[in-house]
């Protein structure tokens, strides 16, 4: 899926959602602002995910990574290409309560200039830890390790304000941690999604990745589980209402939300642990990144559920958002040789990566 | 009667037994001493899945529904409501058990590990066979 | 190639056997008849904690409970703040045996026998606090679910009997690790000893020869015990955190509490590893077994959960004030300008500077830095628990119930046998069971 892209392809092309996705969500269905951010967080979360985990991966001096590394690396585009999409969604910040009665932190001028610095930011440490990686550079590291704070940092954020603030003042100090934890997980189920051309690849370097991949899924919707957990039972045992009231209107059973909250939790944790719990399927494509899209779309649910209970999200102009979004990251990571200046290594031998001069 | 060959290194071992293997001895009739887990050595000889899983798998599932209906059985069998939390609360049990599908879990499956390899092996306790720092392949013949 | 037809042993002459031997030499010498300087430092830790830990629990049983500190408002002193510690301490051993072992971390191999020894040990440490705390410890046995003439059963539903479950499962699958670790070294063991004690080590590595079948189902049985104790060791700090979770106290009642207290546990047992190996390494001479590379690993880890203790001191601070609630907020304006803020600071630079100075290589590859840094973030992790719990509870709901509290000589007396236990326990581990996993390290040769 996806189309060629170069340097300039790939700006014109982000340029060319954006718009149409602000023309969509201003035109089509004033009011309905909560879809976009959807779109973004999801998308956003899922390239830097991607990317922390190849900076993990760095810092603790595994190679399994390595075949993967450039197609991950591509990822950094999907990052401003979001913050050009977090410009278009100016407009619909109304759906948040603090917009009415701004404080010295949470105005809309001051939200929209600190977010997109972050994404700046994020993207810059980005591009300095991935190209010293791409050349096998010592650096890289601690452009790695600058880069896993920052994430930590930047998802964290995004779940407080982004998500959380919707219903301030109710507040979980788990929060921003359990969305750095989904993104993350998005993270390698996208990178599962990339492995899969690979399916048919029988060398050990493309069985690692596979195995390693299936692994990480398994684990860390485990722990996505035990974040969930964490926070429902605390907010469960205390019984206060100001504190149970956000959970009430999106797992209550008397409201619409019941049923898709327990889809949430199937879809992101009991499916992917029930199948994977076999070994053996760990390391079959077609398994992992089948789980891979069950979990993703779990993801999106689950940060649907935290927004639409408040603010109406438009269906349709979610899943329009979605699909061209999906369509640029598979864009980026088919182009990603032009995109990085790279060349692949031949299948089998998959270990550095050469560097074409520019 | 079996014969015996010994080794140094885990290369010339493997080496060996995958000629014997090759050779047509079925991998029944071979038995290794190996001073530390030798994963392709298991390949080479095709061994059949360990019952410790299954100790485990059952352990742990016998765990977990121990912890749900200990719990809610013994709240049903007296009602007394504690601060205002349903009599059987499944948030609150399910910690119990996941504690108790680790416990019988672990625990069976050391079971299954001294079912599986036949320990405690008492004959070689009382007798003076030593697991030895080499490499070993026995062969029995006839 | 070097096979023969005879049973005849191997002799030494191959690379591979020669560094096989020498792993077996390293440690098992480690083992020899410790010395009179060795015996004494036993003694005294077995002295202290005689006269400190039994002595004053049994002046406490005698004169009653009342001979602590606790008292209203604040009923759970420093028993609970050395529970929370101790099992805290238990948790890196758990992690670098399992969870290092799932992502195959080479590094494990130095440390995971002596991590593992440690999280026996103290939880054994923490296992004693409860007990100490109930004040009437004989009646312990009211904490447990067994048939009775009044018909009535625990509650499961409080997060203490959650604990109950927790900490004795975890005792219980800790020490089936540490006893399936030691099966194939107690073998080797064997071969180096005469006597009974031959027939000890014999006894106790229930007839290990290395067979086929038996490496087959050695090798299965520890990767599932990693895997059930992956998550057990996630599960066991949070149910401690929820013992003060699930209450409505302020400060306690905190969404983040579980995933912040397993990652401050995680971080202060990697310290207390270095705070043990760093002097075990040079007095048992186990240079060329324990590896500087893999210290700096350790250090690498300590150094990340430092992070992640340090994030959520963050969060937590900022989302009170997010929340625009004064008293919340002030809760945590109290733990940092209030009675406890000289504790509250301590941890703040124990836990969250002191580490930060890791980040430099150089650093991380000198022993006697990690060794001081070691001692600091364990005083830092004491004292968090120390936060924690009684600045929460000194200040609850109503202005006119607030009051301080002190620790009283008998609770410190038992604060430092509990210590000198563990030392002793720690001791008399390292003399008589292989203190690294020999069959573990002979993998890694080639």
């Amino acid at each position: 899926m996806g189309i060629r892209l170069n340097g300039t392809r790939w700006m014109i092309a982000a340029v060319l959602v954006a718009g149409i996705v602000f023309l969509a969500e201003t035109l089509l269905e004033p009011g309905a602002g909560a879809s976009l951010t959807i779109a973004i967080a999801l998308f956003l979360g899922l390239a830097e995910g991607a990317i922390v985990l190849m900076a993990g991966a760095e810092i603790s001096d595994g190679h399994w990574h390595r075949p993967l590394l450039s197609r991950a690396a591509s990822l950094q585009y999907v990052i401003p290409a979001a913050a050009l999409l977090f410009i278009a969604n100016i407009p619909q910040l109304s759906i948040y309560p603090w917009v009415e009665h701004p404080s010295m932190w949470f105005s809309r001028n001051f939200f929209v200039a600190r977010h997109l610095v972050l994404i700046g930011l994020v993207f810059l440490v980005a591009r300095k830890f991935l190209a010293g990686a791409l050349r096998g550079e010592k650096h890289a590291r601690f452009w790695a390790v600058v880069y896993v704070i920052l994430f930590m940092a930047h998802l964290s954020m995004i779940g407080i304000e982004w998500f959380m603030s919707i219903e301030r003042p109710w507040f979980s100090t788990l929060f921003g941690a359990f969305v750095a934890v989904s993104a993350f997980l998005t993270g390698i189920c996208a990178l599962a999604l990339v492995v899969f051309p690979w399916r048919r690849r029988t060398d050990a370097p493309a069985k690692l990745v596979q195995k390693s991949i299936g692994g990480l899924i398994f684990g860390f919707a485990t722990f996505w589980a035990y974040f969930y957990f964490s926070q429902l039972i605390v907010i469960w045992y205390g019984n206060i209402p100001e504190e149970t009231s956000y959970l009430v209107r999106r797992i209550g059973l008397h409201t619409p939300y019941g049923v898709i909250a327990r889809m949430v939790f199937a879809m992101v944790w009991m499916v992917p642990f029930a199948v994977l719990l076999r070994r053996r399927n760990k390391a079959i494509a077609a398994v992992t990144s089948g789980l891979a899209l069950v979990v993703i779309a779990g993801v999106t649910l689950q940060y649907w559920l935290m927004l639409a209970p408040v603010s109406p999200v438009s269906i349709p102009l979610l899943l329009i958002e979605l699909g061209l979004l999906a369509f640029l990251t598979a864009s980026i990571v088919r182009s990603h040789e032009t995109l990085l200046g790279v060349t692949d290594p031949v299948p089998g031998e998959g270990g550095a990566l050469a560097m074409q001069g520019h | 009667m079996t014969e015996k060959f010994v080794f140094e290194s885990e290369h010339d071992f493997l080496h060996k037994l995958e000629e014997l293997v090759k050779g047509g001895v079925k991998p029944k009739d071979i038995e290794i001493r190996a001073p530390h887990p030798v994963h392709d050595a298991e390949e080479i000889l095709d061994m059949k899945p360990s019952i410790v899983r299954t100790f485990a798998l059952v352990g742990g599932l016998a765990g977990a529904a121990t912890g749900y209906l200990f719990t809610s059985l013994t709240a049903l069998d007296w009602v007394l409501p504690v601060g205002n939390k349903p009599i059987v609360g499944i948030p609150p049990y399910t910690v119990i058990a996941f504690e108790l599908m680790v416990l019988f879990g672990g625990l069976s499956a050391f079971l299954g590990f001294l079912v599986g390899s036949r320990m405690p092996a008492v004959r070689t306790v009382i007798s003076n066979d030593e697991f030895v720092d080499s490499f070993e392949i026995h062969v029995r013949k006839g | 190639m070097t096979h023969k037809t005879a049973p005849v042993p191997a002799a030494a002459g191959h690379p591979a056997s020669e560094a096989r031997l020498q792993i077996e030499r390293d440690v098992i010498s480690a083992m020899q008849k410790p010395g009179l300087a060795y015996w004494a430092l036993v003694g005294f830790c077995a002295m202290v904690f005689v006269v400190c830990l039994l002595g004053a629990w049994a002046w406490q049983i005698y004169k009653g409970i009342g001979v602590g500190g606790q008292q209203n408002p604040v009923g759970w002193g420093i028993y609970i703040v050395n529970f929370v510690f101790w099992v805290g301490i238990a948790h890196s051993g758990t992690l670098i045996s399992a969870v290092l072992f799932l992502f195959r971390s080479k590094f494990r191999a130095s440390f995971n026998r002596a991590a593992e020894a440690m999280t026996v040990i103290a939880v054994m440490c923490a296992g004693m606090y409860p007990l100490i705390h109930l004040g009437r410890a004989w009646y312990f046995f009211w904490l447990l679910p067994y048939p009775n003439q009044r018909l009535l059963w625990t509650n499961f539903k409080s997060p203490l009997e959650w604990d109950v479950f927790a900490v004795s499962t975890y005792l219980t699958i800790s020490v089936v690790f540490f006893y399936v670790g030691l099966i194939p070294d107690f073998a080797i063991v064997k071969r180096y000893t005469k006597g009974f004690s031959r027939h000890v080590y014999s006894a106790l590595s229930l007839g290990w020869v290395g067979s086929k079948r038996q490496w087959r189902n050695y090798n299965m049985l520890y990767a599932l015990l990693a895997g059930f104790a992956a998550p057990l060791v996630l599960s066991v700090h949070s149910v401690v955190s929820w013992d003060f979770a699930m209450g409505l106290v302020p400060g306690w009642h905190t969404t983040i509490f579980a995933p912040y207290f397993v990652a401050g546990a995680i971080f202060s047992g990697c310290a207390m590893v270095l705070t043990l190996c760093i002097p075990m390494r040079k007095i048992q001479k186990l240079e060329r077994v324990m590896p500087i590379d893999h210290f700096e690993k350790l250090a690498k880890t300590m150094l990340f959960t430092s992070m992640i203790v340090g994030y959520a001191y963050i969060v937590e601070f900022l989302l009170a004030y997010y929340s625009g609630n004064v008293y919340e907020f002030g809760i945590f304006a109290d733990r940092a300008t209030g009675h406890y803020k000289y504790q509250y600071w301590g941890m703040v630079f124990c836990n969250m500077i002191v580490p930060l100075p890791l980040f430099i290589k150089r650093l991380r590859r000198s022993l006697a830095y990690l060794f001081i840094t070691s001692i600091f973030v364990n005083i830092g992790m004491w004292l968090e628990r120390f936060v924690i719990i009684i600045t929460s509870l000194s200040k609850e709901f109503v202005p006119y119930a607030w009051g301080t509290y002190r620790p009283q000589p008998v609770e410190i007396s038992i604060t430092i046998g509990t210590f000198a236990f563990f030392f002793m326990m720690f001791l008399l581990f390292a003399k008589f069971l292989p203190v690294v996993a020999i069959t573990e390290k002979k993998e890694e040769v080639h």
